[in-house]
C-alpha cells in the first residue's frame, strides 16, 4: 500500500470514529430509508429525501418518530435511552444514522 | 372574608393531531414495546377496551400538544414524564414530572390546560402553558 492510500485510510478511520463518515454510508442511508418508508408517514417520496433533509418537514409527526425508533431499534439490534429522544436525533436520515453509529460503538465497548 | 383569587395569564399554546390508525398500527406492530415508551401505566389502565386506540390517540395528541407548549428545545423529552388523565371532570388533567416538570418550573408555568376533540379517524389536541399574570 502506497504511502499516499494509508495516509487517506488513516484519516477515514479517524474519521468513522467520530461517527462522521459510517452514518452517510449508502448501505446505512437505504437501510434507514427502508424503515422510515413504512413508519415515517411522510407526506413526500423517501426515496426523493437528500440524507440532510429535514424529515419533520417532509411531514413525520412526533408519534411517528417513536414508531421510527421502534423499528430502528428492532432493526439495529440498538436501544435509544432516554436522553437520546430529541428532534434533532430524528431530524434527517443523517442525524439517525450518526445516532445508530454512536449506539453501536457504547455497545462495542 | 375576602376570596383569595389567583390571576394566570395564557402562556405558550400547543396544537397536534394524531391519526387513530398510526396509533393502531402501532400497537399491533410494537405492542408492548410501544406502549411502555410512550403511556404511563395509568394511562393505559384507563384506554382499556375495544376503543383502546382511539383513546390512546387522544391521550398522544394531547401529549405532543403539552410539548409543544413546553418547547423543550433540544433537551431530551419523555413521553412518560408527561401523564394525561382524560376522564377527569372540568376537562383533561395532566401532570408532569422529572425534567419536563423542571422546565416548565423553569419557564414559570403554573399549569398545563388541555381539551381534545375526537373523531373516528383523528384526536386532536390544545394545550395552554398557564404562567402568573
Amino acid at each position: 500500500m502506497s504511502l499516499g492510500r494509508r495516509a487517506e485510510n488513516g484519516a477515514r478511520g479517524a474519521l468513522e470514529s467520530m461517527g462522521a463518515i459510517a452514518d452517510s454510508s449508502s448501505g446505512m442511508v437505504e437501510e434507514i430509508r427502508d424503515i422510515l418508508r413504512p413508519h415515517a408517514r411522510l407526506a413526500v417520496d423517501v426515496e426523493a429525501l437528500s440524507p440532510a433533509a429535514d424529515l419533520f418537514e417532509a411531514g413525520m409527526t412526533s408519534h411517528s418518530s417513536v414508531v421510527v425508533m421502534l423499528a430502528l431499534e428492532e432493526h439495529f439490534d440498538v436501544h435509544f435511552p432516554d436522553e437520546m429522544l430529541t428532534r434533532e436525533v430524528f431530524r434527517s436520515i443523517d442525524s439517525i444514522g450518526r445516532a445508530i453509529t454512536d449506539l453501536r460503538g457504547r455497545a462495542a465497548v | 372574608m375576602q376570596a383569595q383569587v389567583t390571576r394566570a395569564a395564557i402562556g405558550a399554546v400547543g396544537i397536534d393531531i394524531v391519526e387513530v390508525s398510526d396509533v393502531e398500527d402501532a400497537l399491533a406492530r410494537f405492542g408492548e414495546r410501544y406502549v411502555a415508551r410512550v403511556y404511563t401505566r395509568a394511562e393505559l389502565g384507563a384506554a382499556s377496551g375495544a376503543s383502546q386506540g382511539r383513546r390512546l390517540a387522544a391521550v398522544a395528541a394531547l401529549k405532543e400538544a403539552a410539548l409543544k407548549a413546553l418547547a423543550p428545545g433540544d433537551e431530551a423529552a419523555d413521553w412518560r414524564s408527561i401523564e394525561v388523565e382524560t376522564g377527569a371532570a372540568g376537562g383533561p388533567r395532566i401532570s408532569l414530572r422529572g425534567g419536563l416538570a423542571q422546565l416548565a418550573e423553569r419557564h414559570g408555568i403554573l399549569a398545563l390546560r388541555g381539551t381534545v376533540g375526537l373523531s373516528r379517524s383523528h384526536a386532536l389536541a390544545v394545550v395552554v402553558a398557564e404562567t402568573a399574570a
